[in-house]
């Protein structure tokens, strides 16, 4: 599945426990910082665990394991090869590849799962929950729903653009850029542009400017188990930084 | 009621009035009142009309807001700030009062046509607004999606909502509309029954714009018999398969299936079977997985296929690149004459705006501008994607007119609808499909008339 | 008129989304051709500054705020996290997003000069998928050499990215976005002004 298509396909909840959308990113922010504030082993395998932790309390317990798998196998790799690595520049590369991958998968793993497990109308609740002024909310909304649709619109140009004999190859880049970018452009402009009107005539005969306060029919909150994972990663990361800054490398 | 008349009679300004569009979207000069539920739309905000009157768009690709059909049926509710508890309350209501439960949580862009339409009107009747506004609510729909649209607009009706449809199709709405008003050159200039619409002859069709009501008792007459004898050349499609990704099962499996030239071949079947896959394959913009596409016993390839084919889109604006209609015609071609050029305009009536950009001309100059651009390049095989969706009797029968000249230059001729009408004035040959698959190819004589009528389900 | 003017902001959100879909998808298409090859993924952010310039200047002409700068300098970043990548990029993209802006803004957004200066730091946001190649490397690099360990297999990483690359980049995106911006007014205006869209 391509990755931007799992952003559109709507979640249903998976028995897991559910955090608020805020709570999430937030938790994302500190576990990444989190991850850069020591460098030994046991250290990193400790936030690693927390990240897997909290990914199989919100529901997805599968694939946390799958990344505990490949996390102790690059452990593995790099313990084998670590004495050798002196003696071919392969084995560097592979060691290095091993440590680089290892560093970022706490924070792929957290990412996965706050993008698998938030619904698109979740996320803009969210949004209107945290006081966003509107006009961004509606932006940025658009601009999701609106993503597929233009990449529609980009094919359909594309093939009218072959039928024409009008190259969209390397030839006509190098040779005639700009009438090249022209011929893409205007007819791209100008169904962007009827995109955006009759969208905008839609959404407002249905009432987006209504002055009355917006409200979401996705249920958000923060509650309990919000506040607790929270405080939690919030004061281990505090602790972390303390022994950073005190130069005492965890 | 049912609002009708040619293209560009003021149908749509009627709606933008109703719906406060205008003055908010498109300037104007405007005399007299408007009323609607007791105020003003066009000096109303309009978020206080949006409470009152629902709009149902034509275009179901930019109608929708969100990515979801529930959120999208809760979108007019949460703009107006009800809470929660409420909002669902009213999104199951809408769900269940229009039959459309099932269709609830599901992705938009994974939904057909006549389900999109279906969560549209869901979505302006979860607000409870006592007017219902559509525009051309048929017009991108397959036969089945029509009848289940019909089914809907019912259930408003028996709602007790005051509708309003704009719309040159009719048959589909015999027993539901009371009233049809006739506008002309922006005038209303007369009030039917729906009794009195079915009656209606032929010239006063062509006069009013106005398609019959009737399908069975259709009466274009064609102006030339279908064409049966041995085409001049045939394309030959042998064991054609294409699939979209490697894992799915073929979205198109052509075993045999021939085309003729010099004929307007017709290719029905409902949305999703495959009849799009089929033109882009034809056209070589899709390379087939197997199989392979003759034209005179000579197999050619995909990108053998791409510069004789070309194919005509229901939105021209994606193909229509140059500044000027006379460039654009030009564009591509080997070796451009003027003399050929002259002809070209000529015979799809575009001399007189041969200087203007082609994008301000109206939907069926463009359209006959990527025609034009098509035949100058010297195209053999011409694809029409739903050439008459949203276009009103007189213009359909002009393009069924233009396809028949098209034919008789030698090309081939390859028409998708869904328009039983089109069919019928134009074309010479029907490819039926279904599921992927071409299940039958007949001729349009008597015979061939009446399995087209079954096929669509007409009477 | 008061609600006039309410829905006229509205619509330019609208519209500033819209348009900010175009430069995703701009973004994507150019990351699709040029990912498998290693020059090319290095051209990319200037590839896409000069593909972006009038995109950018459409979108500031129907919807002349800060607002849209911001979320279209932000998204790619975060469409990098929510696709598997570190979540770094947004360090870099949310101060280039407000830079912008505030270049924007001294043009009150509908100067053509200060736009293109604004779409130029704008296009830096980019870069932000690239910061770790040299971020993780020196990461990776202070790890091993206070493990004592030879020094040379670092020297060839560092040939193979050396420093100057990341402020040529930053160049080459000024170049080609200020080449963008000059297309957008000299072409693109005079074409789409013909065609009645602006």
């Amino acid at each position: 599945m391509n990755p931007l298509e799992k952003l559109y396909t709507e979640q249903g909840h998976n028995g897991g426990i559910v955090f608020d959308p805020r709570t999430k990113a937030t938790l994302l922010v500190l576990l990444d910082i989190a991850v850069f504030l020591g460098r030994s082993l046991p250290y990193e395998a400790a936030v690693f665990l927390v990240c897997v932790l909290i990914v199989a309390v919100g529901g997805m317990a599968s694939t946390a394991l799958r990344y505990c798998a490949v996390f102790s196998l690059l452990v593995a790799v790099q313990q084998l090869i670590g004495p050798m690595v002196g003696q071919s520049a392969v084995l560097s590369l592979v060691q290095f590849l091993a440590v680089a991958v290892r560093k970022v998968l706490p924070c792929l793993l957290v990412a996965y799962w706050a993008v698998g497990t938030t619904g698109v109308s979740e996320f803009a609740a969210a949004l209107w929950g945290s006081g966003v002024p509107k006009s961004a909310i509606i932006t940025t909304s658009v601009a999701f729903r609106c993503f597929p649709t233009i990449s529609e619109e980009w094919r359909a140009i594309r093939s009218a653009m072959k039928m024409r004999g009008i190259g969209t190859g390397l030839s006509s880049w190098l040779f005639h850029p700009i009438q090249t970018i022209a011929h893409i452009y205007v007819p791209l402009f100008a169904s962007v542009i009827s995109i955006s009107d009759e969208l905008a005539a839609a959404a407002l005969c249905r009432g987006m400017d209504d002055p009355a306060p917006h409200t979401c029919l996705a249920q958000i909150g923060l509650r309990t188990q919000d506040w607790l994972a929270l405080a939690l990663v919030a004061a281990g990361t505090a602790a972390a930084a303390a022994f950073a800054i005190a130069g005492k490398g965890l | 009621m049912l609002l009708c008349g040619k293209s560009g009679c003021g149908k749509s300004t009627v709606l933008r009035l109703l719906n406060g569009m205008i003055p908010e979207f498109f300037d104007g000069d405007l005399t007299g009142r408007v009323r609607v539920g007791g105020m003003d739309p066009t000096t109303c905000p309009q978020y206080k009309v949006a409470r009152q009157v629902g709009t149902v768009f034509q275009n179901p690709r930019t109608q929708f807001y969100t990515l979801d059909t529930t959120s999208e049926v809760a979108f007019g509710c949460e703009n107006r700030g009800m809470p929660r508890a409420e909002i669902s309350r009213r999104v199951n209501e809408a769900a269940a009062d229009l039959g459309i439960a099932a269709l609830m949580n599901r992705n938009i862009f994974h939904l057909s046509g006549g389900e999109k339409q279906r969560v549209a009107i869901a979505s302006v009747y979860a607000t409870g607004p006592e007017v219902l506004l559509l525009d051309e609510p048929s017009a991108n729909l397959d036969f089945p999606a029509i009848r289940e649209l019909r089914r809907t607009l019912d259930i408003l009706r028996s709602k007790g909502k005051t509708i309003l449809i704009a719309e040159h199709r009719t048959w589909y709405l015999e027993g539901i509309v009371d009233r049809a008003v006739y506008l002309d050159g922006g005038k209303a200039s007369d009030v039917f029954a729906m009794g009195e619409l079915a009656s209606l002859t032929r010239s006063q069709r062509l006069e009013t714009g106005i398609r019959p009501v009737k399908l069975e008792g259709f009466d274009l007459p064609r102006t030339v018999a279908p064409v049966k004898d041995t085409p001049m050349h045939e394309m030959h499609l042998a064991d054609l398969v294409f699939s979209y990704s490697r894992h799915a099962a073929p979205s198109l499996s052509v075993p045999d299936a021939q085309f003729g030239s010099g004929r307007v071949e017709a290719i029905v079947g409902d949305n999703g079977a495959g009849k799009s896959t089929l033109a882009s394959v034809v056209c070589g913009l899709a390379r087939e997985q197997r199989g392979s596409i003759e034209i005179d016993g000579a197999v050619l390839s995909a990108r053998k296929r791409l510069p004789l084919s070309y194919e005509v889109m229901q939105e021209a604006n994606h193909q229509l690149f140059c500044d000027s209609v006379e460039e654009e015609v030009v564009l591509g071609a080997s070796n451009p004459g003027t003399r050929g050029l002259e002809s070209v305009l000529g015979q799809l009536d575009l001399l007189d705006v041969r200087g203007r950009h082609p994008l301000t001309l109206s939907g069926g100059q463009k359209q006959r501008c990527a025609i034009a651009a098509a035949m100058f390049c010297g195209k053999k095989v011409l694809v029409f994607d739903e050439p008459t969706s949203g276009l009103d009797y007189a213009h359909m029968a002009q393009t069924a007119t233009l396809l028949r000249e098209l034919a008789a230059s030698g090309a081939f001729v390859l028409v998708v609808t869904h328009d039983f009408e089109l069919a019928l004035a134009a074309c010479d040959r029907v490819t039926e499909m279904k599921g992927g698959k071409v299940t039958a190819q007949y001729g349009l004589d008597k015979g061939g008339v009446a399995r087209l009528r079954e096929f669509f389900g007409i009477g | 008129m008061e609600p006039q003017k309410k829905s006229t902001s509205s619509r330019a959100a609208i519209s500033a989304g819209v348009f900010i879909a175009l430069y995703l998808a701009v973004y994507v298409i150019i990351g699709i051709v040029c990912m498998p090859v290693p020059i090319l993924f290095l051209l990319m952010p200037a590839l896409v500054a000069l593909l972006a310039a009038p995109i950018f200047h459409i979108m500031l002409a129907r919807s002349p705020s800060g607002v849209p700068i911001f979320i279209a300098a932000v998204l790619p970043s975060l469409v990098l996290i929510a696709s598997g990548h570190i979540p770094i990029a947004p360090a870099v993209s949310v101060p280039a997003g407000i830079v912008a802006v505030l270049i924007a803004r001294a043009g009150k957004y509908r100067s053509f000069a200060w736009n293109a200066a604004s779409h130029a730091v704008f296009s830096w946001n980019l870069l932000g998928g690239f910061v770790p190649i040299w971020f993780m490397r020196d990461y990776f690099f202070q790890d091993i050499l206070e493990r004592g360990m030879s020094s040379s297999f670092c020297e060839t990483l560092y040939a193979l990215t050396p420093d100057w690359v990341l402020p040529a980049m930053m160049v080459a995106i000024v170049i080609s976005s200020i080449l963008g911006s000059l297309i957008a007014r000299k072409l693109l205006a005079a074409k789409l002004g013909r065609a009645g869209i602006l």
